[in-house]
């Protein structure tokens, strides 16, 4: 059996790992000429979106096998509202990995597992390879070939605008700044690198890339934020849905296959486990469908999540931040198995239904109404 | 002597190699956690920069020590413009790769150095100066000078940049001149091997918004249906500087406004200054003594730059016509005559025209 993987970021490394592990033939085909994304920035992994999960390096060692190395645990998590600040401190609310091309980056010690065949400076022809291998695996981290098949549909577009920048950080520490003002409904957030270097980024939804960057421009002057920048970069993500995931001898995974949380846009944990998991699929022949279902059901999840989150505005948004540092509502957010996702999807999707049914003109407006959000969300 | 040098790129790199050559064991200080741009690119190092000077390879081994291998001699250039192409096989000079790669320029120069680069390290010249007794200031950028009130902003470029799949020709550059969506600039593509190559996009003071549509517009006129990924934008602001020592701080480089403004070319000027910044600091002589060739050199491409500015399409299409012509071809690009040395005249009348007329146009402004 002869595998073709195209794409040599985390979903295809981990898939191609996993199918050399069980002794399947593996091609992996890769445009670039290293693995791993161009810039360096660095990914977090927080188990608050994978409840019941706490461990999740365990998890991807014992389950997927998989043995990550982190930059670090997260021990602190910094919330900025758009005037309260609070801090959720614990030994281990997620990890941190460097994305870039080093070999200590998570693609990097992905690339070391993989000893098959790697072709850099490769552009994989989908069609020839569909008819040339048993199966193809698409992990290009983007929407080209689902696209192209017809299997995609867009959920939501953002632009990521970020900087390498030097100072003093705390590696453990993880900053979020939510504020409509310069993010929109997206977020900033600062993970160190190093106690000397971190990456420091904004994510905002539904723009072009030029008002993108001028809203980086406004979160740096409104938090007054002046590190000394090593590079800048921008990228834009487009998170969607793919069904099927599996079309005929073809699968998609990582960001092609729309592993990407709607809420936060994090694909670092769901990318990888895609990986794995289709290529069990291949070696054991059993359904890819069914063994992402959890995972889907997340990602679905996290988009209710963020339909709700939109609707916030910046009182709320304080209220939030606020209300996760009060000290039982952290504690059973950030300290328990409780799947916070899953609850407020489900709550959504009741809150949805009781409106439905008091007022039963707008029963079968699932996105809400836009105009009428704001006396909608408060009635 | 205590040396503080800042910024490991060519003209940091340099110094520093000559320094401890000459027995001075510099601190060297770079932001970036690396020698070299994140991205790979490929740059040239033009006959015709440095025409009195002979093979600028050659003349860096000779005059200053510095073995680099380049990628490739860059043989044949490609003019294209919207109503003719002009290919020139000529000895236009050499193909150097830089960036973090194995065998870049940069790793080149890092290989030979013995002293350690203080990495992810953000330095001060003015803080620095105290404590050494020199500072070198290698960071590309006008800030220092900036500081110092000796720095004269002269042309902000903008570059967008790709790394494109296809076959390629080693040793072949494409030049693409059209007014349309490079207004006073110019596209560029240049490869690194037969499969892969670099196609970038120079502005000349674009506001930065602009440039996706003019890149947009340039992929689209030239017809590049190449697969483009790795995708990077870049902005460099090249200037004058009055003086290039300020105290015991010796500026080198960019930093030193060293990038030439015509083609926005400065490798070969970087890595001089660097390497007669560190001779000035071995006390082998005065510094702005000799930087003197190289700010003349500037002097003479900036008037360059400001005559192209006033040409229109028609105009560019026919400098081109005239590079291709028989003796001009042979003649020019190997540098062997030089012909932005030798129009200095009539460049600098073009000059005292323009301002003259920019003198009147302020006396308007005052009037009102």
């Amino acid at each position: 059996m002869r595998v073709a993987v195209v794409g040599a970021g985390l979903a295809g490394l981990a898939c191609a790992v996993t199918l050399e592990r069980s002794g399947v033939e593996t091609v992996v085909f890769e445009q670039g000429d290293k693995p791993g994304q161009a810039f360096a920035h660095v990914g977090v992994a927080l188990p608050v979106m994978h409840r019941p999960l706490i461990d999740m390096v365990g998890e991807l060692s014992q389950t997927y096998g998989l043995d990550l190395q982190p930059l670090t645990q997260v021990r602190r998590i910094r919330m900025y509202g758009p005037s309260v600040q609070r801090d959720i401190t614990g030994p281990d609310l997620g990890f941190t990995v460097e994305l870039s091309q080093a070999a200590h980056s998570a693609a990097g010690q992905l690339a070391q597992m993989y000893h098959g065949p790697l072709l850099f400076n490769t552009r994989a022809d989908y069609f020839a390879l569909r008819d040339t291998f048993d199966y193809v695996v698409v992990a290009g981290g983007n929407r080209e070939i689902p696209a192209m098949l017809g299997v995609w549909q867009d959920w939501l577009r953002t632009w990521a605008v970020g900087a390498q920048v030097l100072g003093e950080f705390d590696p453990a520490t993880v900053n979020i700044w939510l504020d409509r003002r310069f993010a929109r409904n997206g977020y900033a957030y600062m993970i160190p690198f190093n106690e000397k270097m971190a990456s420091l980024s904004i994510i905002v939804p539904d723009v072009r890339r030029a008002v993108a960057i001028a809203h980086w421009q406004e979160f740096l002057r409104a938090r007054r934020i002046s590190y000394e920048v090593v590079s800048y970069w921008d990228i834009e993500h487009v998170t969607g849905y793919v069904y099927p995931y599996q079309l005929g001898n073809t699968f998609f995974v990582g960001h092609s296959g729309g592993f990407m949380d709607a809420m936060l846009g994090f694909s670092l944990f769901v990318s990888m486990i895609s990986g794995v998991l289709a290529g069990r699929a291949i070696v054991r022949g059993g359904s890819f469908a069914r063994s992402v279902a959890p995972v889907r059901q997340n990602m679905l999840d996290a988009l209710s999540l963020r339909r709700l989150f939109d609707r916030l505005e910046n009182d709320d948004l304080d209220r939030l931040v606020a209300t996760l540092g009060l000290p039982g509502v952290r504690d059973l957010v950030y300290h328990s198995g409780l799947n916070l996702v899953r609850a407020a999807a489900v709550s959504a999707g009741w809150y949805r239904i009781c409106k439905a049914f008091l007022r039963p003109g707008r029963a079968f407006d699932p996105h809400g109404d836009k105009i009428n959000r704001k006396t909608d969300w408060r009635s | 002597m205590r040396v503080a040098v800042i910024g490991a790129g060519p003209a940091g790199l340099a110094c520093a190699i000559t320094l401890e050559r000459l027995g001075i064991r510099p601190d060297l200080f770079e932001k970036g956690e690396h020698v070299g741009y994140p991205v790979a690119m490929v740059q040239a190092l033009l006959g015709i920069s440095h025409p009195r000077l002979g093979d600028p390879l050659s003349f860096l081994y000779r005059e200053y020590g510095l073995a680099i291998q380049p990628l490739a001699k860059l043989e044949r250039v490609i003019y294209h413009c919207p109503d003719t192409r002009e290919e020139i096989v000529a000895q236009h000079g050499y193909l150097l790769l830089r960036g973090r790669d194995e065998g870049s320029l940069e790793r080149q120069l890092a290989g030979r150095l013995a002293t350690k680069i203080h990495f992810c390290h953000w330095a001060e010249a003015w803080q620095l100066a105290g404590e050494y007794d020199y500072v070198v200031v290698a960071d590309g950028s006008g800030r220092t000078a900036r500081g110092a009130g000796v720095w004269q902003r002269r042309v902000r470029a903008v570059v967008r940049g790709a790394k494109i799949l296809g076959e390629f020709e080693p040793g072949t550059a494409r030049m693409y001149l059209d007014t349309a969506y490079a207004g006073h600039g110019y596209g560029l593509l240049i490869p690194f091997d037969h499969r892969r190559a670099v196609l970038s996009l120079h502005l000349v003071r674009g506001p930065g918004d602009r440039m996706d549509h003019n890149w947009r517009l340039f992929l689209a006129r030239e017809q590049l249906v190449y697969d483009v990924f790795t995708r990077f934008d870049l902005v460099f602001a090249a200037g004058t500087v009055e003086r290039h020592q300020i105290g015991n701080v010796l500026l080198v480089g960019n930093a030193a406004g060293l990038t030439e403004p015509l083609l926005g070319l400065g490798l070969f000027a970087s890595m001089a200054s660097g390497v007669q910044a560190a001779r000035a600091i071995a006390g082998q002589g005065d510094y702005e003594q000799m930087l003197t060739p190289y700010v003349r050199r500037q002097e003479q491409f900036a008037r360059a730059r400001a005559t192209f500015n006033t040409l229109d399409q028609a105009g560019i299409s026919r400098l081109v016509k005239v590079l291709g012509l028989p003796l001009v071809r042979q003649l020019v690009p190997s540098g062997r005559l030089d012909v932005i040395g030798l129009g200095q005249p009539w460049l600098a009348g073009v000059e005292r025209e323009e301002g003259r007329l920019r003198r009147t146009t302020t006396v308007e402004a005052g009037g009102e």
